[in-house]
């Protein structure tokens, strides 16, 4: 589905390098949330039959929150390589190739700021916790761990907009983002689109 | 504030991704007026972000997201489209009234409007082309088909209304069953009147042989109301523990009674779910941060006080929440717009004295409705994305079934009763 137009020339060192670390960011991603849905079920699914039969486990809560941080903000980032936020789109396909790609550099511009603004504050959250060193309830973990993920996320988000940005001055059609050139076609992984 | 109205919008109509849009205009809002204290309000947005995400009720939601995928890539959905049209294919109008039945039953298995219209809609269409319906009525009925499914439970709108306002969960399922209902009965009469009208030729009547064996194939996705609806009716569930118990019925009717689905497909339906998850919650979150702002800057407060005036009615009330809701999900994700609008007219419904399960079944409706709506509904774009239809055919035929939406809409408010009767029993009252 995806036109690599790399694919046939000779690839820089550059371009290698970027082309591994897609790679394992991809993997890295897909991982995660492939994990995290797992083991969000199997936990939920367990905790039903425990207490049903003995007691609820007293860690599902505390997990569960921990599980649905790690996929929304792994989400996040994954969302924007792929092209999959959630976006009133009517305006922007209607436009003219050219304009619109000019449209999506601009906004893929603000959006890399507006991460980029949101990492830099998560971060300062997160090392405000971490000085802070709060337990959970349940667990007795550091409370911080929870929030490790979310400058990650941010920051990752924010890469991948300025990939977008560097995509679309390379290549010659509108690109929607780096990995997906419009939300209109299947993606690579999987071919299920809800 | 005419900065951050501008900024919003501009942002919203050109297309920019919502979660950037809401912190966006708040980030900006945030460095123009108050400057001093931009960094230390931005670091809150962050603490709101979470808030927005981690309430226990919402752990749902990804559990729901994952039923429906597993069922997707399934047979269910096909199986569940034989067994209905094996009993009503031979009325006028008899595959609108099946595609009108399956996305009702299919709402019961999920949770969004979208994956509703993949599954179905996938299959009817071309069934319905075939048998001479033209193709904007068959777009127009599989996206406002797909709208009950927001109302049948397990619906995302009734989850985040109820963590948004602290409304029972479990209730606003129930309340609306009877509602989708309704305007299953009401579509119906309306493709019925249709096809008879148009002189759509019907289809040979199905022989009792045919029949039987379609009810043995699809009888087991009758499980899913039975332990959702039931479930939850007769307080065995939680929500959560019914999602839970939802997402394993559906991975032992693929795998294990129509040996359907392989490895590879579950594991593509968790990394579906991850990634809808990841879109959805961060809306929820940045929807929290934007509604805790706004009530920082006493946006509500200015806005509200003349579109209410002193002392409104209970009528008068639901009738303003109604139209906001149905004008705003015309233009943004339904999850964000009763995120980010419940809170602010909570003080309203709750002086009225409104029940607050009424008019979450109202807006639930409202968002479906308007998502529904041309221009910019978002279901209108999820139709032209998985049928790959030009705009103006995905709209075409919009206007009878939106009519019809605000009559159910009208039959609601003057007849509680039909939403709230289920959750009044449930409670033994």
């Amino acid at each position: 589905m995806n036109k690599k137009s790399d694919g046939s020339k000779k690839l820089t060192s550059f371009q290698k390098i970027n082309k591994y670390i897609g790679v394992v960011v991809n993997g890295v991603e897909v991982s995660i949330l492939v994990f995290c849905v797992a083991s969000l079920g199997i936990l939920l699914i367990a905790n039903v039959f425990a207490r049903t039969f003995f007691q609820s486990i007293y860690f599902a809560e505390e997990v569960s929150m921990f599980l649905v941080m790690l996929t929304t903000f792994t989400g996040v980032s994954y969302g924007v390589r792929k092209a999959r936020h959630i976006r009133m789109g009517a305006f922007l396909d209607a436009m003219p190739p050219k304009m619109e790609k000019t449209f999506i550099i601009i906004i893929s511009l603000i959006s890399a700021l507006v991460m980029a603004i949101m990492t830099w504050a998560s971060y300062e959250y997160l090392a405000n916790a971490m000085s802070k060193g709060h337990m959970t309830p349940a667990l007795r973990a550091p409370k911080w761990t929870f929030y490790v993920i979310i400058p990650i996320g941010f920051g990752l988000a924010c890469i991948q907009y300025i990939r977008t940005i560097i995509k679309n001055f390379t290549e010659k059609e509108p690109w929607q983002s780096p990995d997906q050139q419009s939300e209109y076609e299947d993606e690579e992984i999987g071919g299920t689109q809800i | 504030m005419t900065l951050f109205g501008i900024s919003l919008a501009t942002m919203l109509l050109f297309g920019f991704p919502f979660m950037v849009t809401l912190l966006g205009s708040l980030i900006l809002y945030l460095v123009v007026y108050m400057p001093d204290f931009a960094p230390k309000m931005i670091i809150t947005m962050v603490q709101q972000v979470i808030t927005g995400i981690t309430p226990s009720a919402l752990v749902c939601v990804p559990m729901f997201i994952l039923s429906a995928s597993i069922i997707t890539s399934g047979e269910s959905a096909g199986r569940l489209i034989r067994m209905l049209k094996v009993f009503v294919g031979h009325l006028p109008g008899g595959l609108p009234i099946t595609t009108n039945a399956s996305c009702t039953l299919f709402g019961a298995v999920s949770g969004s409007t979208q994956a509703t219209v993949a599954a179905i809609g996938g299959t009817m269409r071309p069934m319905l082309l075939e048998a001479g319906y033209k193709s904007s009525f068959t777009l127009g009925l599989i996206i406002n088909s797909s709208d009950i499914a927001f109302l049948i439970p397990p619906s995302i709108g009734f989850i985040v209304y109820g963590v948004a306002t602290s409304t029972s969960i479990g209730m606003l399922f129930l309340s609306g069953v009877f509602p989708g209902l309704m305007i299953l009965l009401m579509f119906s009469i309306y493709c019925y009147v249709y096809a008879k009208v148009k002189k759509i030729p019907t289809l040979p009547k199905a022989s009792w042989a045919e029949r039987i064996s379609a009810i043995k194939d699809g009888l087991p996705v009758m499980g899913f109301p039975v332990i959702i609806v039931g479930g939850i009716y007769a307080g065995i569930f939680s929500p959560t523990e019914a999602a839970a118990a939802a997402v394993l019925y559906a991975l032992i009717l693929e795998t294990i009674i129509y040996r359907a689905i392989t490895f590879q497909r579950i594991v593509d339906a968790f990394l579906q779910t991850g990634v809808i998850t990841g879109v959805v919650f961060i809306l929820v979150g940045a929807g929290q941060a934007f509604s805790f702002l706004i009530g920082f800057m006493q946006i509500p407060q200015q806005l509200l006080p003349p579109l209410f005036g002193t002392d409104p009615s209970m009528l008068w009330v639901i009738s303003i929440i109604v139209v906001v809701y149905f004008v705003a999900c015309m233009f943004v994700d339904p999850i964000v717009a009763i995120f980010i609008l419940s809170p602010v007219f909570q003080p309203y419904v709750v002086g009225a004295g409104v029940d607050p399960i009424l008019l979450g079944t109202l807006v639930t409706l409202q968002a479906a409705i308007g998502s529904a709506t041309p221009p910019f509904g978002c279901d209108i774009f999820t139709a032209q994305l998985i049928f790959r239809r030009p705009y103006l055919e995905v709209i075409g035929h919009a206007l009878p079934f939106l009519l019809i939406l605000i009559l159910a809409t009208i039959i609601l408010i003057t007849f509680p009763q039909i939403a709230l009767f289920l959750p009044n029993l449930a409670l033994g009252g």
